[in-house]
């Protein structure tokens, strides 16, 4: 192993160490979403450790829809990449989400995050 | 601007020793994500942390191209098209569509270098917010094969069980989504919004299924075999990712359960330790991670197979552009692709005493390519280019072409491949909701 990954090992070793002290109950979380402490990887030089953070939203763009209803199972980019949907196109991403998909969803929030969808990633 | 390409190796050097101290900072963001998935509350602050993050390294390397994590943007040929090159574990730069889970597209340039698409190129495509699953319950000395339901003897299968008992073998074969292409459908429809590189191919080494089917010994009222892996959901409503195949094609001697890719363990993130390789087939059906066989009695109704991943029930699982389909089935085996890798459009050529070569690759579903024409014309000629080496009939197929280009004009090459069955590929394109199968002839437009 050469000095640099050792180094780099180490540095993030320590920083998992921290996280899963602080974290506590939230280790089984945890391993849901994230790898665990980085080990090497026995096959390749890369640890297996994802890249950190997501996508941010645009300035002025509110989150709350977005982290109520869509951040559980997605990051941010999977609703920016998409093409600009008429409200029909939304409203039917939606439902697919909600009713087939199973994303926990109330029935009463539907027209409000259809609407926030149009307004910042679709087109009337 | 200095050239990234040169300073790759450098600049990834200074790029990881810039993210290891952006690491130590990054401490609140590493919390909310552990914490922000189950309380929703996560997301501005990590927007914002990536933010920061890119501004450091753009700081850091001075411009330079070709960051090690996320700094580069690449922009595909259709609206809304701008997307990162980000590197991931085992991965060079890939053009990132999502995080999480992680939509990895492969840079077209790629197909140019080698016929087999190299392991740290290959795309990534995942569905649940629990993937890729962690190292933990990865490991090949841990990790255990369940074979389950409608057979006479269950059985539970280590790695190392499975490479001693069976004959281990390799096929050369290409992995494709089902929506490779998709950002080029045309009303645009929604999903992942992928350019031509959700594709790849590779040599594939590990068992067969039907071995380890005929092992446990499939009962005859069997109908479908269901394959799981360990990627899986959050939350108890969203379906796990489990795709089901009639008996008859799961006893196909071309099904692997592999473990190998290109020489070389699986990378992580692409289904390390084993995974199902159902060569012809769309990449839903090559289920990562997997690690339970179930042989059921009937057809499986789940969402990965209804409503996921059908497609018109027509010979060219096609509709009116805006229209719905009748009636759908499962999505199947690919359909006849070619491109030209040489050159891309806006690429400048030039006249020259032997003219210039054109080269590209073709697939098809299983059947072998027995062509591949080019048109440089509007399709009023068409020319037969020479076929490379055959890999296998299930493998991208080499074309070349030697070509003079005409002393002025903007050039457009079209590519048409045929396979061994006569089928090929439509002048326009064909259109479903699901933007799936796209195979219209490419068109590259040049310039002189």
């Amino acid at each position: 192993m050469k000095l640099r990954e050792f180094q780099s090992l180490v540095s993030r070793t320590e920083i998992w160490g921290v996280v899963l002290a602080l974290t506590g109950v939230g280790v089984l979380a945890a391993t849901a979403i994230v790898p665990e402490a980085p080990k090497a990887n026995p096959h390749a030089a890369d640890p297996w450790v994802l890249p950190v953070g997501e996508p941010a939203l645009p300035e002025g763009e509110p989150a709350a829809p977005v982290r109520r209803h869509c951040a559980l199972c997605h990051s941010f980019d999977y609703i920016a990449t998409q093409p600009r949907l008429s409200r029909t196109g939304w409203a039917a991403s939606v439902e697919k989400m909600r009713a087939k998909y199973g994303a926990p969803i109330p029935t009463n929030d539907v027209p409000a995050l259809v609407s926030y969808l149009v307004k910042h990633h679709g087109k009337e | 601007m200095v050239d990234g390409r040169a300073l790759w190796s450098i600049e990834v050097r200074i790029a990881e020793k810039i993210v290891d101290r952006v690491h130590s900072v990054s401490l609140s963001a590493f919390l909310s994500r552990l914490f922000g998935a189950s309380l929703g509350s996560m997301h501005r602050e990590l927007g914002e942390q990536e933010t920061t993050r890119r501004r450091f390294l753009k700081a850091g390397l001075a411009g330079l191209a070709s960051s090690a994590w996320a700094d580069d943007v690449v922009k595909l040929p259709f609206d809304n098209g701008e997307r990162p090159l980000v590197r991931y574990p085992q991965k060079r730069p890939l053009i990132r569509h999502t995080a999480r889970p992680p939509q990895l597209e492969t840079p077209f340039s790629v197909y140019h270098e080698s016929l087999l698409t190299p392991n740290d190129a290959f795309f990534v495509r995942y569905h649940l917010a629990g993937s890729p699953p962690p190292l933990s319950v990865l490991n090949p000395e841990t990790f255990r094969l369940q074979v389950r339901g409608s057979i006479q003897t269950p059985q539970t299968w280590s790695l190392e069980t499975l490479k001693q008992k069976f004959e281990t073998v390799e096929v050369i074969a290409v992995n494709q989504c089902s929506g490779n292409s998709r950002g080029f459908f045309q009303p645009r429809v929604p999903g992942g919004q992928s350019g031509h590189g959700n594709m790849g191919c590779a040599r594939w080494r590990g068992v067969r299924l039907a071995d380890v089917l005929k092992a446990s010994t499939v009962l005859p009222q069997a109908k479908q075999v269901l394959f799981d892996g360990l990627d899986r959901p959050l939350v108890a409503s969203i379906p796990d990712f489990v795709k089901a195949m009639e008996v008859e094609q799961a006893l196909d001697p071309d099904v692997l359960l592999a473990w190998e890719m290109n020489g070389e363990p699986l990378p992580w993130l692409n289904g390390y330790p084993l995974r199902l390789v159902v060569p012809g087939h769309y990449g839903t059906y090559w289920v990562k991670h997997l690690h339970s066989i179930q042989v059921v009695d009937a057809t499986f109704t789940g969402f990965w197979m209804n409503p996921a991943y059908r497609i018109p029930d027509d010979p060219c699982a096609h509709v009116a552009p805006g229209t719905t389909p009748k009636r759908t089935v499962p999505i199947d085996r690919f359909n006849v692709r070619s491109f030209m890798t040489s050159h891309q459009t806006g690429d400048r050529i030039q006249r020259s005493g032997s003219g210039i070569t054109l080269r590209g690759i073709a697939f098809d579903g299983g059947s072998g390519i027995r062509d591949v024409t080019v048109s440089t014309d509007g399709g009023k000629r068409w020319t037969t280019a020479q076929l490379g080496k055959d890999l296998g009939r299930y493998a991208f197929r080499e074309w070349t072409l030697d070509w003079q280009p005409p002393a002025e004009g903007t050039p457009e090459v079209w590519v048409r491949a045929t396979n061994r069955l006569g089928q090929s590929q439509p002048l326009d394109a064909l259109w479903n909701p699901a933007g799936y199968m796209r195979n219209v002839v490419e068109r590259t437009a040049l310039s002189l």
